[in-house]
């Protein structure tokens, strides 16, 4: 966007210089006129006015205006071949969860997957998960995103991968647990109104159907190991359930390898050439 | 809805009476809901669009802040 006024003067446009503002607005007249930083602006490059730049001393004009507008530069950016996704805080349900929780938002990572799956520059996923659960569906629905890609995944759980999260973790073609990392396995409980008939136990055990299934039909435990984990008692000071810390999940047959960020790369790069 | 986690209730519905509501914008080719963050900035809620692509833009992932222009 500052290319013209760069070319005329060969030197920082001062404020008065710059392109006239209608020209940084998008949404039209009585659009709500977001304002784009420039070179920040979607699309920047298929805009067809755009004039080619003339070469000038000093760092290029994105950066300057990124050292402008945010006080950072910005690091040049070879496109990847793999996107990384993060699983973090709660994943949120159908329910907005108040701002002091950190979320994993259903409604942008499931069209995120969407657009990874379609994207031919993408050849594999690399998913992160530090979460301390969340929602049964939410989680469900992003684990059988990233169980149905068609590209390489995967997982790598830091830090914690607890109750949804083991879900997600399994859902990738191949994870990784740091050796310090942990995951809760405990039993789904219902909030809010809970009427106190046979009714409502049918009901959970469905619900907690679906999480045992898709963890053992994505992994190497039984059931009947799952579950036996998942009912224990004496190790969780509030619950009943185990908690599994790094080579401990390896050994259950829940994740499938000990290690870090170098072997999830290169064990995604490995699946991508195949 | 099952929340299904190690932690409280009471420590994660906390607050549920300040979440922000939002307001539609069109931005950059796509609707947004966003609320008020700041003189002259918004905070991205969530993106309202069918263009996968649009979904892997920084830009507009929850969080985000925008500047919004003048006028």
């Amino acid at each position: 966007m500052s290319g013209p006024a760069h070319n005329k003067h060969g030197r920082e446009p001062t404020r008065g210089e710059r392109e006239p503002v209608s020209e940084r607005r998008y949404g039209g007249p009585g659009g709500c006129g977001i304002y784009w930083p420039p070179g920040a602006e979607p699309d920047a490059e298929e805009r067809p006015h755009r004039e080619p730049q003339a070469p000038h001393p000093g760092p290029a004009p994105q950066t300057q205006a990124s050292i402008r507008e945010m006080g950072v530069p910005e690091l040049p950016r070879p496109r990847s071949s793999i996107h990384c996704l993060t699983i973090v805080g709660q994943i949120e349900g159908h329910l907005v969860l108040p701002p002091q929780n950190k979320t994993t938002k259903y409604e942008h990572v499931l069209p995120q997957l969407v657009a990874l799956e379609q994207d031919p520059s993408v050849e594999g996923l690399l998913v992160i998960l530090n979460t301390v659960g969340g929602d049964v569906e939410a989680g469900l629905a992003i684990a059988e995103m990233i169980a149905g890609l068609s590209k390489p995944t995967v997982s790598l759980v830091l830090g914690g991968g607890h109750s949804i999260g083991v879900p997600i973790a399994v859902a990738a073609d191949y994870s990784f647990i740091a050796e310090t990392a942990s995951m809760t396995i405990h039993p789904i409980r219902l909030n809010g109104l809970v009427i106190g008939v046979p009714q409502t136990w049918e009901y959970l055990e469905k619900m907690q159907d679906r999480v045992v299934d898709f963890v053992v039909r994505h992994s190497r435990i039984s059931e009947e190991a799952f579950r036996d984990l998942m009912f224990r008692t004496g190790e969780l000071a509030r619950d009943i359930g185990t908690v599994l810390i790094g080579r401990e999940a390896v050994e259950r047959g829940i994740i499938d390898e000990v290690g870090g960020v170098a072997e999830a790369v290169a064990k995604l790069k490995e699946l991508m050439a195949r | 809805m099952i929340l299904y986690t190690p932690l409280p209730l009471e420590r994660v519905l906390e607050g549920w009476d300040r979440v922000a509501a939002g307001v539609e914008v069109e931005a950059g080719g796509a609707r947004l809901l966003v609320e008020a963050c700041g003189p002259g900035l918004a905070r991205v809620l969530r993106l309202l669009s069918t263009d996968p692509r649009d979904y892997l833009r920084p830009e507009f992932s929850p969080g985000a802040v925008l500047r919004l222009g003048p006028g």
